[in-house]
């Protein structure tokens, strides 16, 4: 809008009953407000991460490069593994397990709507589990003879550990400490199997980790669909 | 601008945290006063539209909130009780942060963040974690959060918790230039903080309503009643209505 179309809308509410003026320049003027968009708010939610965060995962890719050439594959896999879910176990608690008292209650009274804030949540979730992943398959196609298919299990203990504290968080307690501890838990026993998993083959290893993934996404909108402070709010 | 509470009541399985509040709130500082569990977190959070309600609808100019969204957010400031936030941001950026969220731009979040520590006597630390903070500073900068969209609507809940007297103090005149033409909610059980700032008082106890008017109409009401040694005549009405105690 140029400065002669503002001045012209001023004019023009100058015209009216005084009570009424002000309304009217308001309206006419155009809203310059920020509109929410998914993607700047993707970017606030990576900018809340602690530095430690970021640091942490760095230290974890720059320690995967030396484990494949350190280890054999079937126990690079299995450390890749345990290193992936420990890099989700970071920002799952701040973007998981929020209620009272957490940044959730103030970040869902700004601009953004609380549907919004949890899919950019979900977001960053998959984001950097794509960003982990990524390095882990990269390297198992150089390093394995299997090619980076072998990799696939390396998804299961984290996925086992989404799976189970989301459960957790669903019908038990949806707080962030029982959270955590189902998850290393989960995890743990996660990483038991995968092995026994990588051995059956792709095929084994993609439908494990495709059938934990479809249970976290079956628990996924009943979890967001409330806060601790408030079982009924619906997205 | 009219804030309009509407037969709003709110469950919690067999507990009733609000029952059938009606209210309506022009411009002007209200507190909200009632002992613990008498429902003013879950009336604030309604207020706030954290909560839906199970029956009747908070109306901001005849508009439901509900509906609203967006648009009744961007004019709301809200300071909950258990604030949250990042203990590895500072200040500065935590406020920065906030203002993103809140949809100002870079150059506007920048002025009103500077202005904001200052008003809080923070901007020298304003570089310092919040993990360093202590209680009372941590709750400054809640204050300032809330301020940060120069809010219309002004919801505090608890402002004053963790507050030394200086600092209360400042908080008071920082309410009295900040109010005008908002509406300001503040929700304690402090009675002098409502008796030095609020307009109009609103009484609540076990979620109902119990009494509304201005400080002089409340203590006036129960004026001529027994009053228990050392209290205001607020304090004296809000034992009355609340049905507490004096220790």
């Amino acid at each position: 809008m140029t400065q002669k179309e503002i001045i012209s809308i001023i004019k023009g509410s100058v015209q009216e009953p005084p009570e009424r003026c002000v309304d009217v320049c308001l309206d006419n003027l155009p809203d310059v407000r920020r509109r929410p968009y998914l993607q700047r708010l993707l970017a606030l939610e990576l900018r809340s991460f602690s530095g430690l965060f970021y640091a942490g995962v760095v230290v974890f890719a720059s320690l995967e490069f030396f484990i494949w050439q350190a280890l054999s594959p079937d126990q690079a896999l299995r450390t890749a593994a345990l290193f992936s879910a420990v890099i989700l176990l970071f920002p799952a608690g701040q973007l998981m397990a929020q209620g009272e008292g957490d940044m959730d209650e103030l970040e869902r009274t700004c601009l953004y709507s609380r549907g919004q804030h949890l899919m950019a949540k979900a977001m960053c979730f998959f984001l950097l589990s794509i960003v982990e992943s990524g390095i882990t398959f990269s390297m198992a196609a150089v390093y394995c003879p299997q090619g980076a298919g072998a990799a696939v299990s390396t998804l299961i203990p984290g996925l086992c550990g989404s799976a189970a504290a989301l459960w957790e968080a669903r019908l038990l307690s949806r707080r962030k400490g029982p959270m955590l501890v189902t998850f290393v838990a989960a995890a743990l026993a996660g990483s038991f199997f995968q092995g026994r998993i990588a051995g059956k083959g792709l095929l084994a290893e993609g439908v494990s980790a495709a059938a934990l993934f479809i249970l976290i996404l079956i628990q996924f909108p009943t979890f967001l669909a409330g806060g601790a402070y408030d079982e009924a709010y619906s997205i | 601008m009219k804030l309009t509470v509407s037969d709003l009541t709110k469950t919690f399985g067999r507990k009733t945290a609000v029952s059938h509040v009606n209210l309506e709130l022009t411009p002007g500082v209200y507190g909200l006063l009632g002992p613990n569990g008498a429902g003013k977190t879950t009336l604030i959070r309604l207020l706030v539209d954290l909560l839906r309600p199970d029956q009747g609808a908070v109306l901001l100019d005849g508009k439901n909130i509900s509906d609203m969204g967006e648009e009744y957010r961007m004019q709301l400031g809200y300071l909950p009780q258990k604030a949250g936030y990042y203990p590895w941001l500072s200040a500065e950026k935590f406020l920065l942060y906030m203002a993103a969220l809140k949809g100002l731009d870079r150059a506007d979040a920048a002025e009103r963040t500077r202005t904001l520590l200052q008003t809080v006597g923070l901007y020298e630390e304003r570089k310092k974690h919040l993990s360093a903070y202590s209680g009372g500073m941590l709750q400054r900068v809640e204050i300032a959060q809330a301020l940060l969209n120069d809010p219309k609507i002004l919801i505090l809940d608890e402002p004053t918790t963790g507050l030394d007297p200086q600092e209360r103090i400042r908080f008071r005149n920082m309410i009295r230039r900040f109010s005008g033409d908002r509406i300001i909610l503040l929700s304690t059980h402090i009675v002098s903080d409502v008796e030095q700032e609020a307009d109009q008082v609103i009484l609540l106890r076990e979620g109902h309503v119990v009494r509304t008017g201005t400080v002089q109409e409340i203590s006036s009401s129960v004026a001529g009643k027994a009053v228990e040694d050392g209290t205001s005549p607020l304090e004296n009405a809000y034992l009355r209505y609340c049905g507490q105690e004096a220790s």
